[in-house]
């Protein structure tokens, strides 16, 4: 069975680095990319089972990028992360169908295992903060 | 009119230009009201003048100047009484007394012991509108007579300005005050914006360092130096978090959504939930049948958390921590109340604001966030202190029917 893809976005380059690095550590074939334009054309390009987003990025915000890529690519599991923290934020992202809200820093063994039920069957459930 | 009463009429219109003068150039109300005293000798050919001005608070006089008496006289006079004898009644009744012979020992006219004996008496209240700021008198009409009615006349004038450079004073303090909160209230708007934007973007650097951190421990074969330092890393990575938590608390802006609740309930609840370590003894002061208040229970346990962890704080080698709560005629008082390390005299009005801290870790904004929180409950947070004793903070808080 082909490696479950993920696609981590962020406009902070530290972020996207050591996220590629850890969540490749654990198995997965991981892009990067720095921009929610960037990432609207790799999703439309290739096959990703999951992103993971910031929400704060410059251009085109992360909420603004899912609802795109829904039209793109209405399978993936998106996961959004932030450095702000507010039940706005939670709402909207849970509205455009984003399965978890996760606020910086955050704990990996969380990305881990949110990435790991997204790929059982039945996948990730429900937007938790 | 005759020579003489014109040439007194001329007088009394120069002394009141002298004071109208005064009242113009002068930039302190002591000097104004001192000015008025000595003219108020002069014109009415007294031996003794004096102006007395009654404090906001009613309790003593703020301002008390005299001519015609000497330095060591005056120093031998105590502080003057404001509802008594005399003094008083001008004050309540709000008209001026004239008195030929006032009785020969002072204090039953309402003066302390060591005023000097007074005859002759011209008193009139320094009045504005309704408002009675204080007296002007005069007394021992020179030539051993007794005060005219002219006289009394020109001391109402002389009262009258009195009056006017009082009021000019209490105005302008109120505006000095006024002005001074608005500042207040800007630099701490200020504040919290700032310290909400850096609190937010700290999180990043904060995130990706803990993410390094991670992998580090992952791909590092068991050095134990190594895990000693991720170790340490994790830990301050934590530590920098938690300051930028309070900072976003801080900048938070806190509106309260008020219910009615039960002090004893929130305080008993929270307390299970605060670790109070051993050597800090709990005494527990909150009666049965406190009347509910009006407030946010959220923010009053975060009020109360802040509270007991800056009591446990002055307590390093243990103490007694009290909470109490007592019914007041505005509102129910919760207070916490330890034996710890006291708050200097000179420290106790800035331990509200923002980023002042006297203790050697922490950015010093529990207390601060306390004050937000308790004003956007209508509540009032105030301290005590006593060196060698302890502090004693008390947050009183509305009855859910006050106006």
């Amino acid at each position: 069975m082909a490696n479950t893809t993920v696609l981590v976005v962020d406009d902070d380059v530290g972020m996207v680095e050591t996220l590629v690095d850890i969540l490749s550590a654990n198995g997965y074939d991981v892009a990067g990319a720095h921009s929610g334009g960037a990432a609207i054309s790799m999703v439309s390009e290739s096959h990703y089972d999951v992103a993971l987003m910031d929400i704060q990025m410059p251009g085109v915000n992360g909420v603004e990028t899912l609802k795109t890529i829904r039209t793109v690519a209405p399978h993936l599991t998106v996961i959004m992360m932030t450095a702000f923290t507010s039940d706005e934020l939670v709402e909207e992202a849970r509205q455009a169908s984003a399965v978890a809200v996760l606020f910086k820093p955050f704990d990996i063994a969380r990305v881990l295992d949110l990435i790991s039920s997204s790929a059982r069957p039945g996948g990730a459930q429900g937007v938790r903060a | 009119m005759t020579l003489a009463s014109s040439a007194r009429a001329s007088n009394q219109m120069q002394a009141l230009m002298q004071v109208s003068l005064a009242l113009t150039t002068e930039r302190s109300l002591e000097r104004v009201l001192q000015k008025i005293a000595e003219v108020a000798r002069d014109v009415l050919r007294a031996r003794y003048a004096a102006v007395g001005v009654i404090d906001e608070r009613g309790t003593g006089l703020s301002q008390f100047l005299t001519a015609g008496i000497d330095e060591a006289g005056k120093a031998a006079i105590g502080p003057l009484p404001t509802g008594q004898g005399v003094l008083g009644l001008m004050i309540r009744e709000r008209r001026p007394i004239r008195i030929r012979r006032l009785a020969a020992h002072p204090q039953p006219a309402g003066f302390p012991a060591n005023h000097p004996t007074m005859e002759s008496f011209l008193g009139v209240p320094i009045m504005v509108r309704d408002k009675a700021y204080g007296n002007l008198y005069v007394t021992e009409k020179q030539g051993g007579g007794e005060f005219s009615e002219t006289d009394e006349q020109v001391a109402l004038m002389l009262a009258s300005q009195a009056a006017i450079a009082v009021e000019h004073a209490q105005a302008f303090r109120a505006l000095a005050e006024t002005q001074e909160e608005l500042l207040r209230k800007e630099k701490l708007a200020m504040l919290g914006q700032l310290a909400g934007g850096v609190g937010h973007e700290l999180r990043n650097p904060l995130g990706v360092m803990k993410n390094s951190v991670y992998y580090l421990e992952m791909i590092l074969p068991e050095d134990a130096r190594a895990r000693k330092h991720l170790g340490i890393l994790d830990r301050e990575v934590g530590t920098a978090n938690r300051i930028v938590s309070d900072l976003l608390e801080f900048a938070r802006m806190k509106s309260a959504s008020r219910s009615v609740i039960d002090l004893k309930v929130v305080v008993t609840d929270l307390l299970e939930r605060l670790p109070v370590p051993e050597t800090v003894a709990v005494v527990w002061g909150m009666p049965d049948g406190l009347s509910r208040v009006s407030a946010d229970r959220l923010h009053v346990e975060q009020i109360l958390t802040n509270l007991i962890t800056n009591a446990v704080q002055a307590m390093p080698d243990g103490g007694t921590l009290t909470i109490a709560g007592v019914e007041e005629p505005t509102g129910v008082v919760l207070s916490v109340t330890d034996t710890g390390i006291a708050i200097r005299p000179e420290d106790l009005p800035k331990i509200f604001q923002p980023l002042f801290t006297t203790k050697h870790k922490g950015i010093g904004l529990g207390l601060a966030v306390a004050r937000d929180l308790a004003d956007a409950n209508r509540a009032v947070i105030s301290v005590d202190s006593t060196l060698g004793v302890g502090s004693r903070f008390a947050v009183r808080f509305e009855r859910p029917d006050e106006p």
